[in-house]
């Protein structure tokens, strides 16, 4: 049998390839709900961001002459009991709820990826002390953990506030202002928030850190010399990336809904950085005399968790490859 | 006359990526008593031929756009599976042909004891009452080689050993005893030692039945061993047909000479290199004109790029031996191996 | 069977106690005591309130007291703003009336969701599926404290067909029950829609077509239990949200539930009370967690009993 080769045919042309990346985005694209509600809340950010400035009426102009008025020409969304225009508190009220939704997740997500990576990585002791830890965790009420950290911890004359006005002090002229207050009270809510939502991305992160610690990609890394923190976050944590954007993605609606629930009971954000939650949950209480008040906030908040929903289902379907719609 | 007869089948896939012309005018036939072997690559469309013969193709995006398979059903009666109704279809599934399929411990039920899952396709199709049905199985899990089949019958899927679930998948399919089997791929995913078993059994109970059997695989050292007539499948369609001598003896089609040479042998020259087929199969649903195998063929002539070829029967001893190739004086031996 | 069941409650106790525990520091380390909210009370007389409550004893003497008390005699101690009603009391009367909503909530919001779910999937893509899944979609998003006002609005105010507050007969609970359960609806049908699409398309599903069963005897028989699995595990977390969503409820219909006593104890600083309504609730969502465990592990049988 001679050893010759046969004839490469000429006609020959590879497929060409494509990366995860994009034909996820591909598969997003086709994804009209998610499309459409991607644009919807782009367009909801950007309207926070830009009305409060640009309008006419100040967030926290009151006019007690005026008082509760429905929505009319130089009102649009009406007035609220204090006579403040109500669709400049509403996009206001759309910056404290979008970052609080933002920061609060972005707190989880690092605290999530570390020790979920670290978890996953390490494997072994470290692993089940660690998701052991977890699982305590997330057995315990947070709810009311929340709750009491919120009565308790986070009143005027509670100890961090203390703690806080003396951090400021070293930077503020008056750290006795009152008007810090608010501030300190959203920082609170953006860390317990954190706090309550990292469990899950924990575990996430950790099921993929042990799926892909095997992969032949790990070992070639490691064979060039990469050390651990390196290996966790520059090569299993990116490639790891698809659930946790996905469960990230999630995460938002329903940290703005918890936050939501705490100003309904008086233990979110306060006066004048009034959220969405809060801001529905003073119209609730007038519902029936005023009801815009309760509805035009209210109608923000849903369809902004209604779109992020939307969008994190489409980014799910998208990166996993086994689900096909059609 | 044949049990199953298949004409000009073609079933498409409307996909992200265009029409997927996954079985594109599939001819062949299968006899009573005989086994035919369908080999080919991943993607050939052997898996999506068995499937569309019992219209088990998911139907949002697969669909069968053409042909016709006649099916025996009862002697002299002849049905075309493709336009009955699907109550009738529902009738001939698990009763008349039955299927098994490749990864057995994904194709139990892992909800449901073994027992349960064998004796509902005696209610469904026998109408047996329970007590009857379930002794009924245990006779068949015995038959089928498992060892104290009263109390396996009530074990999970889970519990059992791979070899042991195929088999408690081929009782399943032989329970009503049905004319026709189509095994897709039933070793595949059992160890070496397993898949010659379950062959045995597969062709023990093929004889003891008398079944029609269709037998997809891409190992062709399965069809030496199994199959009667041998029917080659390429990008949708079936290039080389013939009995299975024939078609190891004196293949034709460039792609199944193809084939066989690239099967490392134990007489090999050490030191040789192993020959494949260059290049890889063609995306479904970009399909070249012309002969589908046309870019990877060492023969390619002009024509092979423009016409689809026809069918050309080469003269052969014991049954017809049909290939779809253009280039005529093909022989064996006449390509470097 | 039994022997897994029965380790898994008795090993809720020791989180019980941690749990416990963490509450009553936590309770304890908070600067100002119950006495000096409302009004300015005499030095002296505060005094003697402290005296009479224990509260001027050394914390771990109150650990102490409480522990043993809570152990030997299940007392969780007095009430301070309640004159004449123990812990005790307050919870006897206020848990089943939480639990009647939580559990009434929770079989409503199967109901809904799993039969919408189940459409969805097997009509997926359909008009019906984008309808019933949008519906899900809004039902999710909604918070509970704007469907209460909304869901009351309408049909108690408006058409008179419901009462508007209290929890008497079973007019009165239809609207809170509603508004309880319909985002753990919305939530349901999305994940069974989610696990059947999952199992419809599996290998088995397809062996069973195959043996040629109806397509409802296939949903039915085959596709249904593994399907509804992740419903099922998350009724745990689930039971969980639905006492969570309950204050709202609870506050909003007026109605004497634990939720709305926990909040109120949390604002007057009722050390005891809010300490016992804590363990009940950890409790109870132990048990349900549990209880979901135990559940899944009988109904699926590749989980091992360990």
């Amino acid at each position: 049998m001679a050893a010759s080769k046969p004839a490469v045919p000429a006609a020959f042309t590879l497929e060409k390839g494509s990366s995860l990346g994009r034909d996820a985005l591909r598969r997003l694209a086709k994804n009209r709900a998610a499309v459409v509600a991607g644009v919807v809340l782009s367009a909801l950010v950007l309207a926070c961001i830009l009305v409060p400035s640009l309008s006419y009426w100040r967030y926290d102009q009151a006019d007690l002459a005026t008082g509760p008025t429905p929505p009319s020409f130089q009102h649009w969304m009406g007035t609220d009991y204090f006579g403040r225009d109500l669709l400049a508190r509403v996009f206001f009220g759309g910056r404290i709820s979008f970052a609080v939704g933002l920061f609060a997740t972005l707190v989880s997500f690092f605290i999530g990826i570390t020790w979920g990576g670290v978890a996953g990585y390490f494997g072994g002791k470290v692993d089940a002390v660690l998701m052991r830890i977890v699982d305590v965790l997330y057995t315990v009420p947070f709810f009311i953990v929340v709750i009491l950290l919120m009565v308790f911890f986070a009143g005027q004359e509670g100890p961090l506030f203390k703690g806080f006005k003396s951090v400021l002090s070293v930077f503020v002229a008056h750290p006795e202002d009152p008007s810090y207050f608010p501030i300190f009270q959203i920082l609170i809510v953006f860390a317990a928030l954190g706090g309550i939502s990292w469990l899950t991305m924990a575990r996430i992160v950790r099921g993929q850190v042990i799926s892909l610690r095997e992969q032949p990609f790990v070992e070639a890394a490691r064979s060039i010399g990469a050390g651990h923190a390196a290996l966790i976050f520059r090569h299993l944590l990116p490639n790891a990336l698809g659930p946790i954007i996905v469960y990230t993605t999630l995460t938002i609606p329903e940290v703005m809904m918890i936050e939501a629930f705490l100003s309904f009971l008086g233990l979110g954000t306060q006066e004048p950085l009034s959220s969405w939650g809060l801001l529905a949950a003073t119209g609730a209480d007038s519902m029936d005399l005023y009801p815009w008040t309760l509805i035009f906030p209210a109608l923000m908040l849903a369809i902004s968790l209604f779109c992020f929903n939307f969008l994190g289902d489409g980014l799910r379907d998208a990166l996993d490859p086994r689900i096909r719609k059609d | 006359m044949a049990l199953l007869e298949v004409h000009g089948l073609k079933t498409h896939f409307s996909t992200e990526e265009g029409n997927v012309r996954a079985v594109d005018g599939v001819s062949f036939h299968v006899e009573r008593g005989e086994v035919l072997g369908i080999v080919g690559e991943s993607g050939s469309g052997k898996s999506v031929t068995s499937l569309s013969l019992l219209r088990l193709i998911p139907s949002p995006p697969g669909r069968i756009v053409a042909g016709e398979i006649l099916f025996e059903s009862s002697p002299g009666k002849k049905e075309d599976l493709v336009r009955v109704s699907e109550a009738r279809m529902r009738a001939v599934r698990g009763d008349r042909i039955a299927m098994i399929f490749q990864d057995p411990m994904t194709s139990l039920n892992p909800y449901m004891h073994v027992g349960e899952q064998l004796v509902e396709v005696l209610e469904l199709h026998k109408k047996m009452k329970r007590p009857e049905a379930r002794q009924k199985a245990i006779e068949m899990l015995k038959a089928v080689g498992i060892p104290a089949p009263q109390q396996r019958i009530d074990d999970h899927p889970h519990q059992l050993s791979g070899g042991m679930r195929q088999r408690v998948m081929i009782a399943m399919a032989l329970l009503c005893e049905p004319d026709l089997l189509i095994a897709d791929e039933p070793t595949t995913a059992l160890d070496v030692t397993v898949q010659a078993q379950i062959l045995e059994l597969i062709q023990d109970r093929q004889k003891a039945l008398g079944l029609g059997v269709i037998l997809i695989t891409h190992d062709l050292g399965v069809i030496a061993k199994m199959a009667d007539r041998v029917a080659v499948m390429y990008a949708g369609r079936i290039v080389e047909e013939g009995p299975v001598d024939v078609i190891f003896e004196d293949p034709r089609h460039p792609y199944t000479i193809g084939l066989k040479s690239s099967i490392p042998r134990l007489d090999a020259v050490r030191g040789g290199t192993l020959t494949p087929i260059p290049g890889m199969p063609p995306s479904m649903a970009r399909l070249p004109p012309g002969c589908p195998f046309h870019p990877r063929c060492a023969h390619a002539i002009a024509r092979c790029k423009e016409v689809y070829p026809d069918e050309r029967e080469i003269p052969a001893e014991d049954g017809r031996h049909l290939v779809r190739c253009h280039v005529e004086d093909l022989a064996a031996g006449s390509v470097a191996s | 069977m039994i022997r897994y069941a029965v380790k898994r409650l008795l090993s809720i106790l020791p989180t019980l106690f941690i749990v416990a525990t963490l509450v009553f520091i936590l309770v304890r380390l908070v600067p100002g005591g119950p006495f000096d909210q409302d009004r300015v009370v005499p030095f002296e007389v505060q005094k003697q309130l402290n005296a009479k409550y224990h509260l001027d004893d050394p914390i771990y003497k109150q650990y102490g007291d409480w522990l043993w008390a809570l152990f030997t005699r299940g007392d969780l101690g007095p009430t301070i703003k309640y004159p004449n009603r123990t812990v005790n009391e307050i919870i006897r009367l206020s848990l089943p009336v939480s639990m009647q909503l939580g559990s009434l909530a929770m079989l409503f919001a199967l109901s809904i969701g799993v039969p919408l779910g189940i459409l969805g999937a097997t009509r997926q893509n359909t008009a019906v599926d984008t309808a019933a899944m949008a519906t899900a979609m809004i039902g999710v998003s909604v918070p509970r404290f704007v469907l209460a006002p909304v869901l009351i609005l309408t049909f108690a105010l408006k058409l008179y067909i419901f009462p508007v507050a209290r929890w008497e007969t079973w007019r009165h609970m239809i609207l809170p029950i509603i508004c309880a359960g319909l985002p753990m609806a919305a939530y349901i049908a999305r994940l069974t829609r989610a696990g059947m699409l999952e199992v419809i398309r599996s290998d088995f599903v397809r062996t069973a077509r195959a043996k040629g069963l109806s397509e409802g005897r296939v949903i039915w028989k085959h596709a249904l239990r593994g399907g509804l699995l992740p419903v099922v595990s998350f009724l745990g977390p689930g039971f969980s949200g639905l006492l969570v969503g309950s204050l709202v409820v609870e506050k909003i219909f007026n109605i004497p539930g634990m939720g709305r006593y926990l909040v109120e104890a949390a604002q007057n600083r009722e050390y005891n009370l809010l300490v016992g309504v804590t363990l009940v609730y950890a409790f109870i969502l132990l048990i349900a967690n549990t209880i979901v465990d135990i559940a899944y592990a009988f109904l699926d049988p590749r989980v091992e009993l360990r």
